[in-house]
């Protein structure tokens, strides 16, 4: 296949993709329009808030002292451990393996999806 | 500074696009909105400050990690829902049947292309991830090498390869489709 007539298939392909951009249901169209119009007012409200310009040149001292309260919080909890939600060690363990199981099966999934195996 | 009117041209210029992209991977209108609802979201919340320039490439790259995190609860639902689902039940709305009455004056020249749209965007939705990724975002949304290895957090190596690939397979999907 020549490069030319990967061209003109990609030129073609995307003038149908365009085409099909165009005829969005009304529905959809209007749910677009709305969550479009919730994210600049949140951006707004955050702008408004001073999260970006006024807090910025104190984002290092804010951020150390975030993370001396996330160190003293963590030595306090350390001494007090949380009641653990399952009846029994074992119980937990196997609650932890699952979540690992499903971790790696959704990876094997993912390259068998991706096609990433290439025995060439 | 948060430039509330350049935001909304830029998500106003992307939506539409977001969404088909978001509604190929997933296969689900529902699905695809709450994508894209999401990954707007996302970006006005951490992002709406940076230049404007680097809101594109950004903006793909959240919606290739909302996809994925859809289609990771899709895997652990199905894993544990599949027996309480209904016999025949199917996920998803087939995207044409979404698609208003032809608007033109050549009602056979509407049909026809529909009917294209169709076969490509089934092509299209078939294909791996990671080649249907970087389809859309080099050929439709006109991304350089570079951008949609940003965007796809992958190297420009691969991006070459699943391209490469993509191209391959949807050219013999729909060889008498696109030769007219």
């Amino acid at each position: 296949m020549s490069e030319r007539n990967d061209d003109a298939f990609v030129e073609r392909a995307k003038a149908l993709l365009d085409e099909s951009e165009t005829s969005l249901s009304p529905e959809v169209n209007a749910r677009l329009v709305q969550m479009r119009r919730e994210a600049v007012m949140l951006a707004e409200s955050l702008e408004a808030r001073g999260a970006f310009s006024v807090l910025r040149p104190f984002v290092p001292a804010g951020a150390l002292t975030a993370t001396l309260s996330a160190v003293v919080a963590f030595w306090l909890l350390a001494a007090a451990p949380l009641p653990s939600i399952y009846e029994d060690e074992a119980q937990q363990l196997a609650a932890e393996e699952m979540e690992l199981l499903e971790d790696l099966e959704f990876v094997a999934w993912m390259i068998v999806e991706e096609g990433e195996f290439d025995a060439g | 500074m948060t430039d509330a009117a350049a935001l909304n041209r830029f998500l106003a210029s992307v939506e539409k696009r977001a969404f088909r992209m978001a509604q190929y991977a997933v296969k689900d209108v529902d699905d695809a909105l709450d994508i894209v609802q999401d990954t707007m979201m996302a970006l006005a919340r951490r992002y709406a400050d940076r230049p404007e320039a680097e809101w594109k490439p950004l903006f793909y790259r959240i919606l290739r990690s909302k996809i994925t995190d859809c289609h990771r609860r899709r895997q652990v639902r199905n894993r544990w829902f599949v027996w309480l689902r209904p016999q025949g039940d199917e996920e998803g709305v087939d995207p044409i049947e979404q698609m208003p009455d032809g608007k033109g004056a050549d009602p056979e020249h509407r049909w026809e292309l529909e009917m294209s749209i169709e076969k490509l965007s089934q092509a299209v939705e078939v294909l791996p991830q990671r080649q249907q990724q970087a389809f859309l975002l080099r050929a439709w949304e006109g991304f350089d090498v570079a951008s949609t290895a940003k965007a796809m957090g992958c190297s420009q190596g691969s991006v070459k390869t699943h391209y490469s690939r993509a191209l391959h397979k949807l050219r013999s999907a729909l060889e008498e489709c696109v030769h007219e």
